[in-house]
């Protein structure tokens, strides 16, 4: 046996290193004593025999609730230390645990049962796929995260699991040294938490299908490049395809920042907003058919925005975004495309270039400029053509310059530019939700 | 010489399967495709063999046609088909992008310069990378089946009202009105605004690169069926006549592991169907903006020929489901997620499921609104902000009507744009 898939850890600053921090509803009477910052209960005592799952004290005090709730044994006279999951409470005195609790006979057990613990550093060796691990609103430093398990997730929370707390009341996990969060497997999720680095990157993914949500990416480092996340999943039909939605990027150096550098090409980028970035979104070796989204960005005061290093091996789809004030180009695609770009629905205002393309062959790559609004753009489109529906109005901003790029009441782009159908086929203004 | 790739064809109700129906604007010519009649018709065409010259002893061709097409219908030694004018030397004669005799002295030739068609199945075989099809608001009973466009040439078919460009909605919108059961079939790197079709329209296997804009679907049978990849469907309608089954849209129906599909649909509308949307396996694909309405599955990824296959990648945002048994089904799907959706009355919500080594699937929810759904995620991981037991999103008039009132509950909570 080992830690049970469904369980979730609980991590907070008041929580202690020696708690358990973890939790599943394995039985009926399960209750999850995780979410505070004292451990429910510490023995000093715990026996087990030889390679035995079964822990006995004279202290005791078990009671049926704890059954789903980790231990941690911390110390103890042939205890193999760790953190072990209670399967069932057998009386007061005795408990049987997920898996053996040291090859010989064991005395003196210290265990401290329940309680989060306080850095999610300290859990990461133990957790299991699908776990979860719930860290609450704080201030976390000294971090390290290599994660070399699949399928682990973490989540930000304020007050109670799942409030999605945004600015500062999204847990800050702040990483020591040159130290970044690296996610070396697939099916990582992180949400709604601060990740400050001083090193090249925020996140580093290098696993498929990989999730970050509502996360603010702030990295320090004084010179040489950074990369806010830096994605290289490998290869594969299947690799790549990581999702990014709603994240910040505060990136500090002398050199280049990218914001999201996608190695794979393949990366769904929504909802995130990158200022004053090198580069917002660099992509690069999508073969494999590979596609890209790239959705409702405010993408401001780069000297590029998105940029296509390579070609664009099947679609990149470009929609619902504001491209405002970038220095050089918005939208750069520097390689011949055997794939399709469709550019629409997009805000493009006082941009060095709207769109580029530098295609040597063919000159018409198929696309779609279509539904945008252009203005004040030295030039709208380089070796791309517009198609039907943009207009060239200005879109009217609240306060572009001050970062408010909220439409006044009477913008063009209010209705008209976001079409859907209908069976009568006709323009639906959408109220977004 | 070959028809050019610059050719723009005209095909309107009142036209003739006979005209030339094509011109050439590069040429420097006049149009005379966009008028119901010919502009000049003769029946004693001649030609020596092999030669590009064509004339006319009646005389009286205009000076400016070049550019424009001669359907050269009949007569002996005359290759049927359409030939490109290059020159009038005088009103006797033409010449044309190629020999229409090739191995005999033509004569008694019957052709027709200008004109639109009234067919486009009269012109699909003839229509080369590059071109444009303009067609004219009103009905067509025809079947067609366009060939492949290149990379940096597609082929376009364009519905307009009263003048090109006019960007037709509703019945305003030409109608291919065939509802034999069979398909219309296309090619890849192609491109089709402002139709309304009552029977699918089907690319077979491996056809990628299609776009399909502001159209509508209103079939017995699919809406469209497409083999590839780069699939864009954008701003169209999907309603099944009759029994709820087949789907509206079905991308990557065959070989999936050769033809990866890849596509986004986005601001459509599906009603009536088995499955709204059906994408096979190893799809990367985008459902945005999208209403489905009354179907048994809203989405399904991978498709039922595909279940042993896994899905990656995909996304559902910013849809609005309606009366449908699933929302969603992702039998067996890595990576994908739903988001910003409202799913109002149904049995399952995001319809998860182990892949058949048993392993749980990966996909997740994040900032929906399920009201009044039974069972709203299946096998779902929530990445936050999802409502389970929300309330009624108040549409304005439900079933006709899918804008939000202003004390909607799902107003200004999904995830959207950060600030500054």
């Amino acid at each position: 046996m080992s830690i049970h898939y469904s369980t979730n850890w609980e991590v907070r600053p008041g929580g202690s290193a020696n708690n358990g921090g973890g939790f599943a509803a394995l039985t009926a009477n399960s209750v999850d004593h995780s979410q505070q910052d004292n451990e429910q209960l510490h023995i000093t005592d715990g026996v087990h025999a030889a390679g035995s799952a079964t822990l006995t004290s004279v202290i005791g005090g078990f009671t049926s609730d704890l059954e789903g709730n980790v231990g941690k044994v911390v110390s103890g006279t042939g205890f193999t230390t760790g953190y072990y999951q209670i399967l069932t409470v057998v009386d007061s005195n005795t408990l049987i645990m997920d898996r053996s609790l040291g090859a010989g006979a064991g005395s003196n057990g210290n265990i401290y049962i329940g309680g989060g613990t306080n850095s999610v550093s300290t859990i990461l060796s133990v957790m299991v796929g699908r776990n979860i691990a719930w860290i609450k609103s704080g201030s976390y430093t000294g971090i390290t995260m290599s994660i070399t398990t699949g399928n682990l997730h973490f989540r930000g929370y304020k007050t109670t699991h799942g409030d999605v707390p945004t600015g500062n009341d999204r847990p800050s996990l702040t990483f020591s040294s040159t130290n970044y969060l690296y996610a070396q497997v697939s099916l990582f999720t992180i949400s709604h938490v601060i990740i400050i680095g001083a090193g090249s990157y925020g996140i580093r993914m290098d696993g498929t299908g990989c999730v970050v949500c509502n996360c603010s990416i702030r990295v320090t480092r004084a010179s040489g490049n950074i990369y806010g996340i830096y994605i290289n999943a490998g290869s594969g039909t299947s690799g790549g395809g990581d999702s990014i939605f709603n994240c910040d990027f505060t990136l500090s150096t002398a050199d280049n920042t990218y914001g999201v550098y996608d190695l794979n090409g393949n990366a769904d980028v929504i909802g995130c907003v990158f200022d004053g970035l090198t580069r917002a979104i660099y992509r690069t070796y999508a073969t494999y058919n590979r596609s890209s989204n790239t959705i409702g960005n405010i993408i401001a005061n780069c000297t590029n925005g998105i940029v296509f290093g390579s070609a664009i091996a099947n679609y990149a789809l470009i929609k619902d975004n504001v491209f405002y004030n970038n220095s050089n180009y918005a939208v750069w695609s520097a390689s011949n495309p055997p794939g399709s770009l469709w550019v629409l629905n997009n805000i493009f205002l006082s941009n060095e270039v709207g769109i580029r393309c530098d295609y040597s062959s063919p000159t018409n790559v198929p696309h779609q400029v279509d539904y945008n609004c252009f203005y004040d753009n030295d030039t709208d489109c380089v070796n791309i053509s517009k198609d039907d529906y943009n207009i060239t109005l200005d879109p009217k901003f609240t306060d572009p310059a001050g970062g408010d790029f909220s439409l006044q009441s009477d913008s063009p782009c209010l209705k008209g530019l976001r079409p859907i159908g209908f069976y009568t086929g006709e323009f639906m203004d959408v109220q977004s939700q | 010489m070959a028809l050019s790739a610059g050719l723009i064809y005209e095909v309107r109700p009142g036209g003739n399967a006979n005209n030339g129906a094509g011109f050439n604007p590069a040429t420097g010519g006049t149009d005379y495709t966009q008028q119901d009649n010919h502009i000049w018709t003769a029946n004693n065409l001649s030609c020596s063999t092999g030669s590009t010259t064509i004339t006319s002893a009646s005389g009286g061709i205009p000076s400016d046609v070049p550019g424009n097409l001669i359907k050269i219908i009949s007569g002996t030694n005359f290759t049927a088909n359409y030939y490109e004018i290059l020159t009038r030397p005088d009103e006797y004669t033409i010449t044309v992008d190629r020999s229409p005799c090739p191995s005999a002295d033509g004569s008694s030739g019957v052709g027709y310069i200008g004109g639109a068609s009234n067919d486009l199945s009269v012109i699909d075989g003839h229509l080369v990378a590059g071109n444009k099809v303009w067609i004219k608001s009103g009905s067509y009973a025809e079947l067609f089946d366009l060939p492949d466009g290149t990379v940096g040439s597609m082929i376009t078919v364009e519905g307009y009202w009263e003048s090109r460009g006019d960007h037709p909605i509703s019945d305003n919108r030409p109608l291919f009105s065939n509802i034999t059961g069979s398909y219309h079939t296309t090619g890849d790197y192609t491109v089709y605004k402002h139709i309304r079709f009552r029977t699918g329209l089907t690319s077979y296997t491996s056809k990628h690169n299609i776009i399909v804009k502001f159209c509508e679907f209103i079939t017995s049978d699919i809406g469209i069926q497409s083999g590839g990849a780069s699939i864009l469907i954008y701003c169209s309608t999907f309603i099944k006549i009759g029994s709820k089954v087949n789907s509206g849209v079905a991308i990557g129906h065959s070989s999936p592991a050769f033809t990866p599909p890849r596509g986004a649909v986005i601001g459509c509308y599906f009603e009536n169907w088995a499955y709204g949307l059906q994408v096979s396996a190893i799809n990367q694909v985008l459902v945005q903006d999208c209403i489905f309405n009354n179907c048994t599955q809203g989405v399904r990824f991978p498709n039922t020929l595909y279940d042993e296959i896994p899905s990656y990648f995909s996304k559902v945002m910013n849809c609005t489901f309606l009366n449908c048994t699933y929302a969603w089904v992702s039998t067996f799907s890595y990576y994908s997620i739903m988001s910003n959706c409202i799913i109002d009355t149904a049995t399952y919500g995001l319809y998860g499921d182990s892949d058949v080594s048993g392993d749980p699937p990966y996909i997740y929810s994040y900032s929906n609104h399920f009201y009044s759904v039974t069972t709203p995620l299946r096998i779902a991981l929530d990445l936050g902000n999802t409502e389970l037991s929300g309330s009624d999103p108040k549409f304005l008039y439900n079933s006709t009507d899918y804008r939000l009132d202003e004390t909607s509950p799902c107003l200004s909570t999904g995830h959207g744009t950060g600030v500054l």
